[in-house]
């Protein structure tokens, strides 16, 4: 495959997915355009000495995958992401000096930050944040991960429900819905721990239910005890206290034999 | 670290020169001189084999640093490739030193020297390099960078292309000064793949120190492109020689501890940050120990802790650790806006220390703290006056969920009592009535033990002592022995007679 011909085939697959195209239809084309990214556009060997020609491949490769990546996105094929995502990161941080900065990459860097949210690898979404310079990170596409990141930590849950508003892009929307269901069993978890009772109608409002029938459901899987239109929450606060009779057997036998060796 | 310091430390020799001229030869003359002695040592070492020579003359490299002119290693160039044989890297070493400015005189020095040596065309590769190295450092040292890393690639490829054991020492500090002038002209990544290649080859030939060595350039190489992903699959990868001198484990401890706090994992980056303080030279290395502080500051705030104040006041400390002090202070008070106050004043300082990311994360750990310490100060409070007392940019909503997810973390003890908008905390439990005592003596028992099994082993026993005292105890058992052949066969022969 030559240049224009992947050129062109790239711009069928823009065509397909502009419009909203069957899957069996976009499938082939996209195969061939991932073929094409990794066998038959040039890579440089070195990153002294590049020719015009390389540059120009690369360019078009990194348009291919950041298509490809934004399409995985759109179908919420979040494993397809990935895998397109980290050839990405080739183009992005170590090509970065050959060739010009792409318009697509904070968006793309930032979805990847939601999808590791999304996921719970906070140990990951921090070194990724390391790559990106401090300058950027007020960039609206970097900024907003970062945002929600921050109030999960903190435990401020009603902003990233409110955040669903003011998304800097209609990608953001698929992370935001996986969060929300994790999100909902944190509330969850919250509550159960720091309320004694809660009124149905208020119960609603915590966990940020829209739907009565949903929540009679969820009320029902978390088995929480409601007595008339109040959820009582189990704090068994007069737990037995056991002896812990196995582990400190375990100590004293350890001390048993340590002071042995002393003496 | 500690040697980049060192380079400042050396500018003032540089003056020096410039006043009485008598002087300076006189010292260059006593430098050189040094340098012939050392070269005589690593003949001796490279002979025998024994590699405590050779170890002894690269503890002198940082005094012979400080003296080099390029005076010094004219002649010393001039002296050590004075066969033709050697002519070529003669002259390829010459170009680095020539351009320093009067000729006249080094052709006069160089003259005197090649007279008085009669030139031997055997040359050791260990005495090469010492004397190549000791180039590339006068190199780094006057900031010539680029020269540097043409000086020291050159001087990788002969090390990489020789593996005799008496190099392994010398290996060590030439990874090092290659790494490091490649970092001063800012091309860290070109480094990289030769690096990894070196790190192959020490492994596989027990050039533990090497080995040490390399692993640390490879984590500074990547935490200085801040590749976090590349830096810990590194560690998972490879192994740290248990040989290794303390200031490479210093080294790897604190890179350890740096990757550790970015993933989160902050009582492992503590434990690691405190083992890299621990084994830092004590009174030398200043900058080293400045940078561990910060983040070690950092990582405890992160965990919950409060440093002590007494890391703040140390005399070397003082003035670099003030904003982390500033911000200490904010989080144990639990204030919101002097915290913010301390983030944006020092905002810079932390960039620079790049802990600027680690400092954003303790926003939370400031509520929480203010929310602890509101808890134990009232026993129910009104989550509008929460707001207000921790300068809280945010509705009672917003602040609700936190004080929720406090609850759950176990930091507070309360109930949220939602239709009044309040906070109740609970009646203080007895501590004494939970397994807490246990667990703290038992901590405490612990560390006792610890230590105890860890001083038996660090006991060391000399060596020669022991080989006496072996000898004594065979000579007696020797005697022993030819006591009771003796006494056997006189009974024997006893028994003989009685025969008779």
């Amino acid at each position: 495959m030559d240049y224009s011909s992947i050129e062109q085939n790239l711009n069928n697959f823009k065509k397909l997915v502009a419009g909203n195209s069957d899957k069996s239809q976009i499938s082939p084309v996209l195969v061939q355009l991932k073929l094409a990214a990794t066998i038959h556009l040039e890579k440089p060997t070195s990153l002294s000495n590049v020719s015009d020609k390389v540059k120009k491949d690369l360019v078009l490769a990194r348009e291919i995958l950041e298509l490809i990546s934004l399409y995985s996105i759109k179908v919420k094929d979040i494993d397809s992401f990935e895998r397109t995502f980290n050839q990405l990161k080739t183009y992005y941080y170590d090509y970065k000096s050959i060739i010009a900065p792409s318009t697509l990459e904070y968006q793309i860097v930032g979805l990847n930050l939601m999808r590791l949210l999304a996921k719970h690898k906070t140990s990951q979404f921090h070194s990724e944040i390391e790559l990106i310079q401090l300058n950027n990170l007020d960039n609206q596409f970097i900024k907003f991960p970062l945002l929600v990141e921050k109030s999960i930590t903190e435990g401020s849950y009603n902003k990233i429900i409110q955040s669903k508003s003011v998304v800097p892009s209609e990608y953001y929307q698929v992370f935001l819905d996986i969060l929300a269901d994790s999100i909902k069993e944190d509330i969850a978890n919250c509550s159960e721990k720091s309320f004694k009772t809660l009124t149905l109608k208020d119960a609603e409002k915590v966990l940020l239910f829209n739907d009565n029938s949903q929540f009679q459901q969820y009320i029902k899987e978390r088995n929480w005890k409601v007595q008339g239109d109040v959820i009582q929450f189990g704090n068994d606060t007069n737990q037995t206290v056991e002896i812990p009779s196995l582990q400190l057997i375990h100590q004293t036998l350890h001390y048993a034999k340590e002071l042995e060796r002393i003496v | 670290m500690a040697d980049i310091e060192m380079s400042d430390a050396s500018k003032p020799s540089v003056v020096e020169e410039v006043d009485p001229v008598q002087k300076a030869n006189e010292a260059s003359l006593l430098t050189c001189a040094d340098i012939k002695k050392n070269i005589g040592l690593i003949d001796k070492g490279v002979d025998t084999k024994e590699m405590r020579f050779i170890i002894s003359v690269l503890r002198h490299i940082q005094s012979i640093r400080k003296k080099l002119n390029y005076k010094v290693l004219n002649q010393t160039v001039n002296f050590a490739f004075a066969h033709p044989n050697h002519s070529t890297k003669k002259n390829f070493l010459l170009s680095f030193i020539k351009s320093d400015g009067s000729s006249m005189d080094i052709d006069s020095t160089s003259q005197t020297t090649e007279k008085e040596t009669t030139p031997s065309s055997h040359m050791n590769i260990e005495v090469e390099s010492y004397i190549h190295l000791l180039v590339l450092i006068h190199l780094i040292d006057q900031k010539r960078y680029e020269d540097a890393t043409k000086c020291s690639s050159a001087l990788m490829e002969t090390v990489q292309s020789n593996t005799r054991i008496t190099l392994y020492p010398l290996s060590s500090k030439i990874f090092f000064y290659y790494s490091l002038s490649y970092e001063m002209t800012n091309n860290l990544q070109e480094v990289r793949s030769t690096l990894i290649s070196a790190l192959r080859t020490a492994t596989l030939r027990h050039n533990d120190e090497g080995q040490a060595t390399i692993i640390n350039l490879l984590l500074r190489n990547y935490l200085e492109y801040n590749l976090f992903d590349q830096a810990d699959k590194l560690l998972t990868n490879t192994q740290f020689p248990e040989t290794a001198s303390s200031n490479q484990f210093a080294r790897y401890f604190y890179y350890q501890g740096r990757i550790r706090a970015i993933q989160l994992e902050y009582a492992e980056s503590f434990k690691f940050l405190t083992q890299a303080i621990r084994k830092a030279p004590q009174n030398t290395a200043g900058g080293f120990r400045r940078t561990v502080y910060k983040l070690l500051s950092i990582v405890q705030l992160l965990m919950g802790e409060i440093p002590e104040r007494n890391t703040f006041s140390q005399k070397q400390l003082k003035t670099a650790l003030k904003p982390y002090f500033h911000l200490t202070e904010a989080v144990r008070v639990g204030d919101l806006g002097s915290f913010n106050q301390a983030l944006e004043q020092n905002s810079n300082v932390f960039k620079s220390d790049q802990t600027y990311t680690l400092v954003q994360r303790l926003r939370s750990n400031v509520i929480k703290a203010g929310l602890k310490k509101l808890n134990t100060a009232y026993s129910r409070i009104s989550f509008n006056d929460i707001c207000t007392k921790l300068k809280f940019d945010g509705t009672t909503q917003d602040i609700m969920f936190i004080i929720a997810k406090t609850i759950k973390d176990g930091v507070i003890d309360a109930t949220i009592n939602y239709e009044g908008g309040y906070l109740q905390s609970r009646e203080n439990t007895d501590a004494y009535s939970t397994q807490e005592p246990l667990h703290a003596f038992s901590n405490r028992i612990d560390i006792c033990l610890k230590i105890h099994n860890d001083s038996l082993k660090a006991m060391r026993f000399h060596p020669d002592l022991n080989k006496a005292e072996t000898e004594k105890i065979a000579e007696v058992a020797k005697t022993i022995k030819e006591e009771m052949e003796r006494q056997a066969e006189e009974s024997s022969d006893n028994e003989g007679d009685s025969d008779f």
